[in-house]
């Protein structure tokens, strides 16, 4: 029994680093919290190195997110609120 | 105080007014007067190595241009680098690659050109009625209007283009005159509106659409290009029918164009009235719609951070101006202390850049290399700019330095 919680543990470990490290899933933007959700919404339109080579601060991310929003970006206000967070926070200026 | 040489001039001849007013830079320096402190020097070099370059290297390479930087794969978007453009025509594989969007590939057989809107006379062209028309062939620099946004700080949001977001080709086709000439445009046709055959990837999104002004549509240089390089045009460079022109920022050089509609007004679309625009110099306030391209230089050799043995250097680069006309290129070899007139070699092509050479005798130490050009229309390079808010037109003295051993 301990030895199955231990590699529970071990692969659950495992797992958050693969998530944790987006490189390991070939996503080219860096780390932070709802990196899945930008990655899947923003690489509907374009790929993700154009988000990647940005450095904003809320402002400039909010106008740029609420340009995405009017050409068809398909997202819910609290998706809107964790992409801007995850933006901030790891591609702020 | 700014001269206003257009009073009741029309929109697009005041648009042309900021060459001349560019020539009295806030920084209100003068070609006699301009003087660079070590200070600015050191500043000027800072830029060479922007912080955006902890982005991780993207994995994609695009078939056919292995050596380009790949700014984005999708929409492709590719730069030359510096050591790759050592020529004064630039190969098609060297080619920078600009897109807002992709476009599907066009058949040549199937290609149809539409001229329609204020004409008396709407056409229907195929490939092969353009190939019929008296074809001409000119030697055209194009540069993207973001080249060089990546030196801004705080950083504007774009692509990060650095310095190789420009190159010239050779390019042969039809003037855009002869095809809109045969339309008859009607007296109320002053802009003329591309379209491209990209398409935004939702229907939300807006089409790539930017117009210019009729007398800038029938200027001889002005043309739909069928061969670069003596080859058809690529479809990654816009083929088979690729609008250049000359001399305006990249973007009014519409890819893939199958239509042209003129019109009585500019067009009302985001790309003229959102961006591709820059803050006025007499009213920060207000913007203007870009046209023509900076005065701007850029030093291919030495390369920023290169070694070198003592003696000889033959250092050179290339300086282009859109409508102004490239009358000199300074070199500086000490930080900007002292200058010195390099030789503009090479054809001299009303749209193409101007290769210049400076022969330089390098003694041991470390060394700052700088260039600045100047043009016709009375504009030099500046030492700093301030922010542009989409990161457009910078232009500022190009820097390198250079260890001599």
């Amino acid at each position: 029994m301990r030895g199955l919680i231990a590699g529970a543990l071990a692969l659950g470990l495992a797992i958050g680093w693969v998530i944790e490290h987006p490189a390991a899933q070939g996503i080219p933007l860096p780390p932070g919290k709802n990196l899945e959700l930008v990655a899947g919404r923003c690489i509907i339109c374009h790929s993700l190195e154009t988000v990647a080579q940005q450095r904003q601060d809320r402002a400039g991310w909010q106008a740029i997110v609420d340009r995405m929003v009017s050409y068809g970006m398909p997202i819910s206000p609290e998706e809107k609120r964790a992409i801007l967070d995850y933006l901030v926070t790891s591609l702020g200026p | 105080m700014l001269l206003n040489l257009t009073s009741g001039g029309t929109r697009e001849e005041d648009n042309m007014e900021h060459l001349r007013e560019t020539q009295q830079e806030r920084d209100g320096v003068s070609r006699r007067a301009f003087i660079i402190h070590m200070g600015t020097a050191a500043a000027l070099l800072k830029v060479g190595t922007p912080a955006f370059a902890q982005t991780p290297e993207p994995a994609v390479t695009i078939p056919g241009k292995e050596k380009l930087i790949v700014r984005s794969p999708r929409p492709i978007n590719l730069e030359t680098p510096l050591k790759e453009l050592t020529s004064d025509i630039t190969p098609s594989e060297l080619f920078f690659v600009r897109n807002n969007y992709d476009g599907p590939e066009i058949n040549p057989a199937q290609y149809v050109l539409k001229v329609d809107g204020e004409v008396e006379n709407p056409l229907t062209l195929k490939l092969d009625d353009i190939k019929r028309m008296e074809q001409v062939t000119r030697t055209i620099t194009i540069e993207c209007a973001g080249n060089g946004r990546g030196f801004y700080s705080p950083k504007a949001s774009g692509i990060q283009w650095e310095r190789g977001a420009v190159g010239t080709a050779v390019w042969t086709g039809v003037r855009l005159a002869d095809v809109l000439k045969m339309a008859k445009p009607r007296p109320d046709a002053k802009h003329v509106v591309p379209n491209g055959n990209d398409a935004p990837p939702t229907p939300q999104a807006p089409d790539f659409i930017r117009s210019h002004p009729i007398w800038k549509a029938m200027d001889p240089h002005t043309m739909l290009a069928l061969q670069m390089n003596g080859k058809p045009v690529p479809h990654i460079h816009g083929g088979p029918v690729r609008l250049l022109v000359p001399g305006w920022v990249g973007s009014a050089s519409i890819k893939w164009v199958t239509q042209f509609t003129l019109a009585s007004q500019e067009f009302d679309g985001p790309f003229m009235k959102r961006s591709y625009r820059s803050p006025r110099l007499d009213d920060p306030n207000d913007s203007y719609s870009l046209t023509s391209l900076e005065c701007k230089s850029v030093i291919v050799k030495p390369l920023d951070g290169a070694q070198v043995a003592e003696g000889p250097l033959n250092a050179f680069g290339f300086a282009w101006a859109g409508e102004g006309a490239i009358v000199g290129v300074d070199v500086s070899t000490d930080g900007g202390q002292s200058w010195a007139p390099a030789t503009l070699t090479g054809e001299a092509h009303r749209y193409a850049w101007r290769r210049w050479e400076y022969a330089w005798t390098a003694k041991a130490g470390q060394h700052t290399i700088m260039a600045r050009a100047s043009d016709s229309l009375g504009r030099v390079q500046p030492a700093s700019r301030p922010r542009d808010p989409q990161g457009y037109r910078w232009n500022v003295i190009h820097a390198v330095r250079v260890n001599v051993v």
